[in-house]
């Protein structure tokens, strides 16, 4: 089980990282999000069977664990325990001025959308088909295809707006 | 129908967000984490039940609150009142 579990971090973990930074909001840091991830990760990895793939498997804990703590208010949060196994090492990288502002423009549009929409919109950007976006979030593929072409219009809107 | 534009453009919004300026490298130690998890689990689980708790009893409390107005609050006073008038006039035909 701890083979398969290291696997399964080393494959998903900047993908989870991505996802719990678009989530993360004061009190919560991205990293104490990502912790409740993993270790919600660990808790299910006895209960997965593999009925669906692992990618699926993998956002939706992710998108549950990102969505049920923003409806943890600052009072009611306790902040989860600090795992001393887990480093985030600060990396310089050269700053590309360009890329980074439309990254800015990018993740600012998305924190603008509600809570059902952002989880299709970074699924979408995360490259998941159709299909499996409607496994995860639990609607039609149809009715993805049709939020998607909102979504889109919105953001392509305000990510115009802001570059 | 999508034009070649559209297409183009969200590639680089997808590239955008898939090859987002790394700021921190992940280290993970897994068989000290698992160690950590089992040490730590039922603090944390703890925590974390209390605090799906307050979250469930603070929007319990508040939909409760917006939920009932004041219209809803008269009408039922009236039907307490109906009751309580039904059963006195009931209890006082059974003391005749």
């Amino acid at each position: 089980m701890t083979e398969t579990y290291e696997q399964l971090l080393e494959n998903n973990k900047e993908k989870i990282y991505r996802i719990c930074k678009i989530y993360a909001a004061p009190p919560l840091e991205p990293q104490d999000l990502f912790q409740e991830v993993i270790f919600a990760i660990w808790k299910s990895l006895p209960t997965f069977k593999g009925n669906s793939i692992v990618d699926t498997w993998i956002y939706r804990i992710t998108l549950n664990i990102c969505l049920r703590s923003k409806q943890k208010s600052d009072k009611t949060y306790n902040k989860t325990l600090q795992l001393e196994s887990i480093q985030f090492i600060p990396v310089e990288v050269p700053i590309e001025n360009n890329q980074q502002e439309k990254y800015n423009a990018l993740t600012s549009c998305i924190s603008q959308l509600n809570n059902e929409n952002k989880s299709i919109i970074i699924l979408y950007l995360e490259e998941v088909k159709y299909k499996k976006i409607a496994e995860i979030t639990g609607l039609t593929k149809n009715h993805i295809a049709i939020k998607m072409k909102r979504i889109k219009n919105i953001l392509l809107d305000c990510i115009t707006n802001k570059i | 129908m999508w034009n070649s534009e559209q297409k183009n453009i969200w590639q680089d919004i997808k590239d955008t967000w898939n090859e987002q300026p790394q700021s921190e490298k992940i280290n993970i130690q897994v068989s000290q984490l698992i160690n950590e998890f089992k040490s730590k689990v039922s603090q944390f689980e703890k925590d974390s039940i209390n605090s799906d708790i307050a979250t469930l009893k603070l929007n319990w409390a508040k939909t409760k609150r917006n939920n009932v107005s004041q219209f809803e609050k008269d009408s039922i006073k009236k039907d307490l009142n109906i009751i309580s008038e039904f059963i006195k006039k009931v209890i006082n035909r059974f003391k005749r």
